[in-house]
Order: structure tokens, then C-alpha cells, then sequence
């Protein structure tokens, strides 16, 4: 009798738990504005043609360090940081900048972010330029490859 | 009108509340990143609560004094076990939505390339899946009980030092500085707590031995212990209570046990335990010299009439050496003199199985006691009650102010569970049937 007592205000608080959870979620995502990423301005570029076997390459490097850890495209990795449309916004050398914080992107992103991208610099520039060349598939309206 | 146990009930019950679900308030209430989609916020809001629910879990048991407590050691330890589940559920929640919804989020499970804080994530879901399968299932795994204490602190800790570093590590919602001051709280209190338990007390444990002053058989495989401050002034205790006994141990390694007091509350010079070998530890008791060096933390509790002076009678019932703590009240009332009548049920499966029959007939001459024993294989001859202490049992040999009575229970859980429910039937209100622990984990 005591134990069932027990057991119901046990069951209780972890309701009421998940309760105020999902109502934190719901708040959070009551609206639907999109990242507010400060991204640097610049003219939009016209779409380059991009060689096919660099832009898969690209997408290999991006898998292999993970960068769905932070990021999301289409829906897939953390939401958190959706590279949707990216390549609208910024062009080759700005998305370079963002990729391993270096140039003006270095101010803008947190001293966390800094910290990891840093490591980027180290991998070898045919993959680095290879993946610039997958973020620049990132378009509304063009599905990532 | 407001009934002050239930009041002080809802009021602790209120706190716990409160400390689960700070993380959450202050979630809601602060500043937060945009939302990043429902089902990650609420995975990300299941973590942070299962972590609050996880650090409370200590507190629940860390050992306080018996202060303000209103809910008996039963009531606490049955808690800490439904919590322990159920915020592993919410754990187990937050890892699925990720797993199910954001997979690539998680990245690689190799720690050698995983950044160290989902990795850290990962040890702390598994500890703390080790150390409930280790509690639940401690008998069938056939671990050791001092093993198992020993352990269950350290593998509890490690998981929740591994879940701080992993939402440190993280950084979600953490950058704001009172979130961040928030889980430090949390965190030292913790620590604290350990430092407190594990070392400021047997340090201080330490510092007041006692000797052994006899180990006296009482038959049906029982031993009374009985222990002589060294060098302090002793330990007063409510009848009923319990300590922790540490015996061929250094109160430092952690060896303790919890039994009841046996003895009389008025008697300053001593103290006495009668104990059953039971179990890994009990079994040892026979062998015990006296000159022995024990130490004990204590007393703890609320398992004593004493909490009711005000009440009008007071029904003991006891199953096997269930009656060890009964003793303590029965002698303690007697040596005050108290008036108001006392009724023991005292349960055992054969005759051989009972403990102090004589010295409970000669408590009636002092003590206005209605003594009941009942043996469920009762020889021939017997004048007392045979079987189990079922409703028909109670109906007949309680007193005439039931309802008004406050009851102790004692004993192996199927018994207590019957008679609880037994009582229950025959009007007894929930709030005056008390329990103490036996045998829990």
C-alpha cells in the first residue's frame, strides 16, 4: 500500500518532467525563423559549374570529420547549425573562412567554435578545397549532393 | 483542517520537486538559443532532467539525521530505487531521439576519434545501466553485499562526474553563467555529500570506538551484541532506531551494516543488538570476542513510538527477529513507566524460532502488555495463536481502540504486506501503520 503510494509519486514527477521538457520544446520551436547565421555579405555569385568528383570528394571529407556532429543539411546531423542554403549566402572563400574560422569568420563565431574548426587547418588542402567545393552545392532550391 | 504529517509530507515531497526540475525552470525561464527543431529541444530537455533526477538520488539517502524527516527509511529507499528507474527511462529517452531522429549527430563511437564529450555521454549511460541492473538484481547476480555498497556509491559518482562533463563538454544551454552555476551547485553538492559520507564521518566514527562487551546467544540462531562506549559518553537513541555497525573493519573501508537498537533507551552504560546470522555478514557474528573494537553511526530512523506520545496505544508486530527493535520499545517503555497499553504480535514459523519468550512474559509485570505469539507450525499443546497474523488474527486479538492506535511493523515482506493490507481492512488509517526496512536490496 505504502510502496504503491511511493511508486504513483514517483510516476508522478517523472510526468511532470516530461511534461514541462515538451513544453520547453514546444516554446523553443514556436516559430519558425531560420538560424539567425551572421553570415558576411557578399554579391551573389552566379552558380559555378562544379566538377562532379570534387563535390563527392567534398561530401567524403565532410562525413569523415563529422561535421554532422554540429551541422545538419537536408534534415540529417544536428539542427542546431543547418548549412541549408549556405551557398546562397556566402561564396568559395567566405565558406572556406567559416570552415576552419579563419579571416572575418573568426570574430564572428564562439571561442568553442574557433577551437574545433581549428583543427580543420590541419587536414590536406585537396580535401579542404574539395570540400569548399561540396559546401557550394548547399542551395535553395538545388538538392545537396 | 490541515493534518501537519500530510502537510509536512507535500512540503518535502515539494522540495524534491522543485530540486528535479530546477534545470528545466531555468530552461524555460532564460535566455536560449533559437529552437533547433521539437524532438532535439525535447531530447535535450529529457538529458538535462534525467541528470537533475540522478543528482537528488544521493541526497535522498546520504544520511541525515532524523531532523525533520517524515517518511520512514522504507518509504525513502522504495523511492530511491522507483527514481533510479524512471530517470534512467528519461536518459534512455534522450539517447533514442538522437539515435532515431539525428544519427549523424552523434558521430563516431570509437572514443579514440569521438570528441571526449560524447564520449563521456556514452560511459555515463552506461554506468548508470550498471549500477541499477547491480542494485536490482544484486541477489540473483550473487554479489556480495559489501561489495555491492562499495561499489554502488562509486559507479554512481563516476556516472554522474562522466554526465557533467559530457553537458559541460556539450555546451548547450550551459553558456549563460548561472546555468553553468546552476550544475556547479549540483555538482559540489554531490561531492560534498561524498566527502561528507564517505570521509568527514568515519573519520569522526573514528574517534569513538566501543568495546565489546559480551556476545550472548539467544537461541534460534540469534546473538545479542553488546557494546561499551571507550573513552565517550555514548550514544542516546529513540527505541526503535537503528545504527550502522562496523565491526573487523576500520570505519573508513565502508563495512557497515544497519541494525536496530535492542536494548533500553534509559540504559546509558551500553548498547545491544540482537542480530540473526542471516546473511554474509551476520554469519560472522558468533565468532566475535568480546574486547572487540566496533564503532557505530547512528542513531537513525523514525521507526519509534516516541514520535507518538500522544498516541492512545501502541501495536507492535513482528515476525521472526523483527522483534529485536520491538524489544527496545517494550524495555524503554517499561523502564519509564509508561501507561499506555502496549500490544506485541510476535510471529515465528516454529518454537524453536522464538526469541526472548521469557523475557516478554516477565515485561508484563511491568508494562501493561498484551503479548500474542503465533507460530505457523504450532506443536501440540500450544496455547497460543497458530498460523499467520491474517485479518481473522487482528480482528481478534487487537485492542478495542484500533483506529486510534499507532502500528509498527516489522518483519519479511510477505508478512508485512498482508498484515498492512489487513489493517487496512479493519479501518486503520495508512498514516499510523509504520514500517521498518528489512532486507532491502
Amino acid at each position: 500500500m505504502r510502496e504503491r503510494w511511493v511508486w504513483i509519486v514517483a510516476v508522478a514527477s517523472g510526468v511532470l518532467v516530461v511534461l514541462l521538457a515538451w513544453t520547453f520544446a514546444k516554446l523553443q520551436n514556436q516559430t519558425h525563423d531560420a538560424q539567425a547565421d551572421v553570415a558576411v555579405e557578399v554579391a551573389a555569385p552566379s552558380p559555378p559549374r562544379l566538377d562532379d568528383a570534387l563535390v563527392q570528394a567534398g561530401h567524403r571529407v565532410y562525413q569523415a570529420q563529422g561535421c554532422a556532429m554540429c551541422h545538419a543539411v537536408a534534415g540529417e546531423g544536428n539542427p542546431r547549425l543547418p548549412l541549408d542554403g549556405v551557398a546562397d549566402r556566402l561564396d568559395a572563400p567566405a565558406l572556406r573562412d567559416w570552415a576552419l574560422a579563419t579571416g572575418p569568420a573568426a570574430n564572428a563565431l564562439s571561442a568553442r567554435a574557433v577551437r574545433m574548426k581549428a583543427s580543420y587547418r590541419e587536414l590536406p588542402e585537396a580535401d579542404l578545397q574539395a570540400l569548399v567545393v561540396w559546401l557550394q552545392t548547399l542551395r535553395t532550391g538545388e538538392a545537396a549532393r | 483542517m490541515l493534518n501537519p504529517s500530510l502537510f509536512r509530507a507535500a512540503l518535502w515531497i515539494g522540495i524534491y520537486l522543485l530540486l528535479v526540475t530546477a534545470p528545466l525552470l531555468v530552461l524555460l525561464t532564460g535566455q536560449v538559443p533559437a529552437g533547433a527543431g521539437l524532438w532535439w529541444d525535447f531530447s535535450m530537455a529529457l538529458g538535462f532532467a534525467a541528470l537533475a533526477m540522478f543528482a537528488v538520488q544521493f541526497l535522498l539517502t546520504a544520511r541525515f539525521r532524523r531532523a525533520a524527516a517524515p517518511f520512514g527509511i522504507d518509504i525513502i529507499y522504495h523511492f530511491h530505487r522507483y527514481a533510479a528507474v524512471i530517470a534512467f527511462g528519461l536518459l534512455a529517452a534522450h539517447f533514442f531521439i538522437l539515435r532515431v531522429n539525428y544519427i549523424d549527430s552523434l558521430g563516431a563511437l570509437d572514443p579514440r576519434v569521438a570528441p571526449w564529450y560524447m564520449s563521456a555521454g556514452r560511459a555515463a549511460f552506461v554506468l548508470f545501466a550498471l549500477v541499477i541492473f547491480s542494485s536490482l538484481w544484486r541477489k540473483p547476480l550473487r554479489i556480495d553485499y559489501d561489495r555491492w555498497r562499495m561499489t554502488h556509491a562509486l559507479l554512481a559518482t563516476l556516472a554522474f562526474l562522466a554526465a557533467v562533463a559530457h553537458v559541460e563538454g556539450v555546451g548547450y544551454y550551459t553558456a549563460a553563467p548561472w546555468k553553468r552555476l546552476l550544475w556547479s551547485v549540483y555538482s559540489l553538492a554531490w561531492v560534498g555529500l561524498i566527502v561528507y559520507v564517505r570521509l568527514a564521518k568515519p573519520l569522526a566514527m573514528q574517534r569513538r570506538p566501543w568495546r565489546v562487551a559480551e556476545v550472548r546467544p539467544e537461541g534460534a540462531n540469534a546473538w545479542t551484541l553488546s557494546l561499551v562506549p571507550q573513552g565517550h559518553a555514548g550514544m542516546r537513541f529513540a527505541p526503535g532506531q537503528f545504527a550502522w555497525l562496523t565491526l573487523r573493519a576500520s570505519p573508513l573501508q565502508l563495512r557497515e551494516h544497519p541494525f536496530s537498537f535492542s536494548s533500553s533507551a534509559e540504559d546509558r552504560d551500553r548498547v545491544e543488538f540482537t542480530i540473526k546470522a542471516l546473511g554474509d555478514f551476520t554469519a560472522t557474528l558468533k565468532t566475535v570476542q568480546p574486547g572487540e573494537t566496533a564503532w557505530l553511526d547512528g542513531p537513525y530512523g523514525v521507526f519509534s513510538p516516541s514520535r507518538y506520545r500522544e498516541a492512545p496505544g501502541i501495536v507492535l508486530i513482528a515476525g521472526g527477529v523483527g522483534v529485536a527493535p520491538m524489544l527496545s520499545m517494550l524495555r524503554t517503555a517499561a523502564d519509564r513507566g509508561e501507561a499506555r497499553p502496549y500490544t506485541l504480535i510476535c510471529a515465528n514459523n516454529r518454537v524453536q524460532d522464538m526469541l526472548f519468550g521469557d523475557e516478554l512474559l516477565r515485561l508484563r509485570d511491568r508494562l501493561n502488555l498484551t503479548l500474542v505469539q503465533v507460530l505457523a507450525e504450532a506443536p501440540v499443546g500450544w496455547t497460543g495463536e497458530s498460523g499467520y497474523v491474517d485479518q481473522a488474527l487482528l480482528e481478534r486479538r487487537l485492542p478495542a481502540n484500533r483506529r486510534d492506535c499507532e502500528y509498527f511493523l516489522c518483519g519479511p515482506k510477505p508478512m508485512t504486506d498482508a498484515v498492512q493490507q489487513a489493517l487496512r481492512t479493519l479501518g486503520v488509517p495508512l498514516a499510523q501503520v509504520h514500517f521498518e526496512l528489512f532486507d532491502m536490496v
